[in-house]
């Protein structure tokens, strides 16, 4: 009853909103179901403070899925003979957002701040001698490296060119010395970038407005693209979908479960567009643990494993991961074993393993599940159940992400089973490989707890990293090292999943895998067709 | 006054007692908060870098002191994830959590109370059935589902209501950061439509339990008062009923359902996660969820101090109540 007069009287008290859009501009509207704790691109960590980095700055080459990477603020660049000397030139019409212009100074300055403050794009470029970045000229910049990195140039998508003289001008006082905070401050609720939208309004754990940047040169606008971009925080997935269904939303950054798909299918003003992305879906094992350090127990747990009904059943849809690195970025390399689910060659593997039966059953293995996640856990069932009949214990339990990785970083602790996924960041085979090797042994990560390794594979590794990126000759050393730790099955290489992206039809978003992770959501390709009854009705909500 | 000082240094024991065992406990339970703050693929050094920044390579004992010469100066420490002080997080989010949860009780009340007496004066009764049978419907309900079933019916199909959020245009001037009271006090009666339409389904899902705790409780202890020989002593010189039910009875059988209410709010605070993750309600319960969930040390020890400090100054606040309502306490005391 109280419900009903309460209702009653707020709509009573139904007025007209004001809006932030401005008119004429199509706006694009998309939920997030995780916060976003920083705007600073050097710790952006989760899928939307990536989206968010990424197109409120440049980078000076731009992913590309085919080429690998493209020209962008740096018009081009040049490698010394031995590889380890970097030198870009810049485009002399990069604004940033304040007006002024981007030049090498800025961009020694966003190294050299990636590189010191604490963050993730600076484990991918710590190659570079921070010491030795040159500024040749406002239009050229050199790099030196302590040591050959195969991945520098693709690694350098995820650099983002930060406005250096508007940060160090509202620097606040910090623990970098002469740089204070390094302008961390000054970046919790403003930007300093030169991409082609701007921080316009930002509520932590609310909403964050995205206005387009009209000085942008490095694309030409079209009428029908976004020109401003809301995004909410909504925490509940099914709260998400509600929206989505009731317009207020065009696009949804969630693949739908299973059992939703259809839902979305079937709605004929939705469309769902489908591609193959580079997330990397393993159950890596501890193969320092018995029984996981035989090679035959391993293997057979790999048979055992069944990766149809993981990529189609519970999770979306999928490709077969056939080896530790993806074939989009191996070329043709063929031959690589694969451990389709066989469960009686499960058991002849294990019937050659080092341990009887008996041995075997005493063992209790656990998977860890990062807590919350309801298909990693289902995962973690179905593959325990297969073990159950081979005679092996395994018990899943929820770890919360942290624990993993704490635990992931010593032998002692780290789990027999963990499954996750590696979103290849920056897309190159060696960024993959290195956990196969001593130099990823320990790594907070889930891949740092699998603590094995094989000299032949780290000679192919070291020598692929000396030659030219890209060649022949560096492709057929990844092939062969993948094809060599397959066969030791030091984990269960499972698939790279489908992304779903529903979209009401009216908007076109990115059909594809953009190259590095997040890319497809640069929203200046987002074009509306803004004719359509649907758009003119949603627009207005 | 010597009572209210004494109070006043029990609280403070309370608080930092709290702090303390808060402190020990988040640090002593495994993980690695570092990690889990600076993402996927982070290297040894750089986890080791940003340890040292944040001073947790440090001995406890004098990450605690540190920790308590910063709340001295009125900061609760920077938070791993977001990397600004947790009182300054806690200030954007505490009144979004406090405006929601004042008005869950005060919905509770205001409709629960009428509701148990009605139901007690009308014993076995159509409408006491019907009340008995609302309060168990409420209770029983799980939140997120009532929630999502508001939703879908108030927001998506009959459009009546906002799905999500605390507001749609920009928020009123900022006074004690509740949109409500902000926007009345600047006379921006736009803000304050926007704001309660945003604040109806949120409130509702709250207040079911309570609701139905609160009538239930003002009912028994409505019987309990009305068969007392002074109710029908009442009744026979001729006094009006409503006068013995809502002067009389009610004063006395409120004292229960005052303890009650003095439970439910820090209760509530902390069921409020749902609700806020529901709605999308950005709150401090469901950044306390979060930081749980990510390990971030200060901004679990400072929510939990927060909502410590709640607790006693609503537990204050009833016991005053207590001798307003009951003078013989007073003169016991």
């Amino acid at each position: 009853m109280a419900a009903v007069l309460a209702v009653g009287l707020v709509s009573s008290l139904s007025v007209a909103l004001p809006a932030y859009a401005e008119p004429g501009r199509p706006v694009l509207r998309a939920g997030m179901n995780l916060e976003v704790s920083t705007l600073d691109p050097v710790r952006a960590t989760n899928l939307f403070e990536n989206t968010i980095a990424l197109n409120v700055y440049d980078p000076l080459v731009f992913p590309d899925p085919d080429k690998g990477v493209i020209p962008w603020i740096a018009k081009s660049w040049e490698a010394s003979d031995d590889r380890k000397t970097y030198t870009f030139h810049l485009r002399d019409d990069v604004l940033f957002h304040d007006g002024r212009k981007l030049e090498a100074e800025d961009v020694a300055f966003s190294m050299k701040r990636a590189l010191t403050v604490p963050g993730l794009v600076g484990g991918y470029l710590r190659s570079i001698d921070k010491d030795r970045i040159e500024v040749v000229d406002p239009t050229t910049i050199r790099f030196h490296l302590k040591s050959v990195d195969p991945s520098f140039v693709r690694a350098m998508v995820l650099l983002k060119i930060m406005n250096g003289k508007q940060l160090m001008a509202n620097k606040a006082e910090g623990s970098y010395g002469e740089f204070g905070d390094y302008g961390a401050k000054f970046l919790q609720n403003q930007d300093a970038g030169s991409g082609p939208y701007m921080i316009a309004d930002f509520r932590a754990g609310d909403h964050m407005i995205l206005k387009a940047f009209d000085g942008y040169t490095l694309r030409k606008w079209a009428p029908n693209a976004p020109g401003e971009v809301r995004l909410k925080i909504i925490p509940e997935t099914v709260t998400l979908e509600t929206k989505f269904f009731a317009g207020e939303f065009d696009f949804d950054f969630n693949s739908p479960a299973p059992p939703r798909v259809k839902v979305f299918e079937q709605n004929p003003k939705i469309a769902m567009d489908k591609w193959q992305t580079l997330n990397n879906y393993y159950v890596v094992m501890n193969t320092t643990l018995p029984p996981l350090d035989d090679v035959n127990v391993r293997k057979a747990i790999s048979y055992a494993y069944d990766a149809n009904t993981v990529m189609n059943r519970i999770h979306a849809g999928g490709v077969r991961l056939d080896g530790p690195v993806p074939k989009a970025l191996l070329g043709s390399c063929e031959g690589i074993p694969r451990y389709d689910y066989n469960m009686e060659k499960a058991k002849e593997y294990l019937a050659k393993s080092k341990y009887k039966p008996a041995e075997l059953a005493k063992f209790k293995l656990e998977f860890a599940a990062v807590a919350g996640a309801e298909a990693f856990q289902k995962v973690g069932l179905m593959l325990s159940l297969s073990l159950k009949k081979l005679g092996l214990n395994v018990e899943v339990k929820p770890v919360r992400w942290t624990d993993i990785v704490a635990a992931q970083t010593k032998p002692e602790t780290a789990y027999p089973f963990v499954y996750f996924y590696d979103s290849a960041r920056v897309r190159h085979p060696s960024t993959l490989l290195k956990f196969y090797t001593k130099a990823g042994w320990g790594a907070p990560y889930p891949s740092g707890g699998i603590y094995w390794q094989d000299a032949a594979v780290t000679g192919m590794i070291d020598k692929a990293a000396a030659l030219e990126d890209g060649s022949p000759q560096q492709m057929a050393l990844y092939c062969e090292a993948s094809k060599k730790i397959a066969a030791e099955a030091p984990a269960i290489f499972s698939h790279n999943d489908l992304r779903l992206q529903p979209r009401w039809k009216y908007l076109t978003a990115g059909t594809r895998d953009g190259g590095s992770s997040q890319y497809e959501y640069r929203f200046d390709m987002f074009r509306f067709d803004t004719a359509q009854p649907d758009y003119i009705a949603n627009q207005a909500k | 006054m010597v009572r209210f000082l004494r109070r006043v240094l029990n609280t403070a024991i309370v608080v930092l007692f709290v702090s303390l065992l808060m402190f020990l406990l988040v640090r002593v339970l495994p993980g690695d908060p570092v990690a889990a703050a600076m993402g996927e693929g982070v290297t040894k050094e750089q986890a080791d870098k940003f340890r040292a920044e944040m001073g947790l390579d440090k001995p406890l004992y004098l990450q605690y002191a540190t920790y308590l010469d910063q709340l001295a100066h009125g900061e609760f420490g920077r938070s791993l994830i977001e990397s600004r002080d947790v009182g300054e997080i806690v200030s954007e989010r505490l009144p979004a959590t406090l405006e929601l949860v004042i008005c869950a009780l005060l919905f509770a009340v205001v409709v629960g109370v009428p509701l148990g007496i009605l139901s007690a004066t009308h014993r076995n009764g159509l409408l006491d059935q019907v009340s008995r049978l609302c309060s168990l419907t409420g209770v029983s309900f799980p939140g997120f589902w009532a929630a999502l079933m508001l939703q879908l019916l108030l927001g998506a199909a009959l459009a009546l209501l906002p799905i999500t959020g605390r507001i749609t245009g920009p928020p009123p001037e900022h006074i004690t950061g509740l949109y409500l009271v902000d926007s009345l006090l600047t006379g921006n009666m736009s803000a304050f439509g926007d704001a309660f339409r945003h604040l109806v389904a949120p409130t509702i899902v709250l207040a079911l339990g309570p609701l139905a705790q609160v009538t239930g409780m003002i009912r028994s202890s409505m019987l309990d008062e009305l068969s007392k020989p002074y109710v029908s002593f009442s009744h026979a010189v001729g006094m009006p009923g409503f006068l013995i039910n809502y002067k009389y009875a009610l004063r006395n059988a409120f004292s229960a359902t005052l303890t009650l209410i003095g439970f439910l709010f820090p209760l509530m605070i902390g069921s409020a996660f749902v609700v806020e993750k529901v709605f999308a309600w950005p709150g401090i319960a469901r950044f306390g969820a979060d930081a749980i969930l990510a390990n971030d040390y200060n901004a679990i020890v400072g929510v939990t101090l927060v909502v410590c400090l709640f607790v006693v100054v609503v537990n204050f606040v009833t016991d005053e109540l207590y001798v307003m309502l009951d003078p013989r306490i007073r003169l016991q005391r």
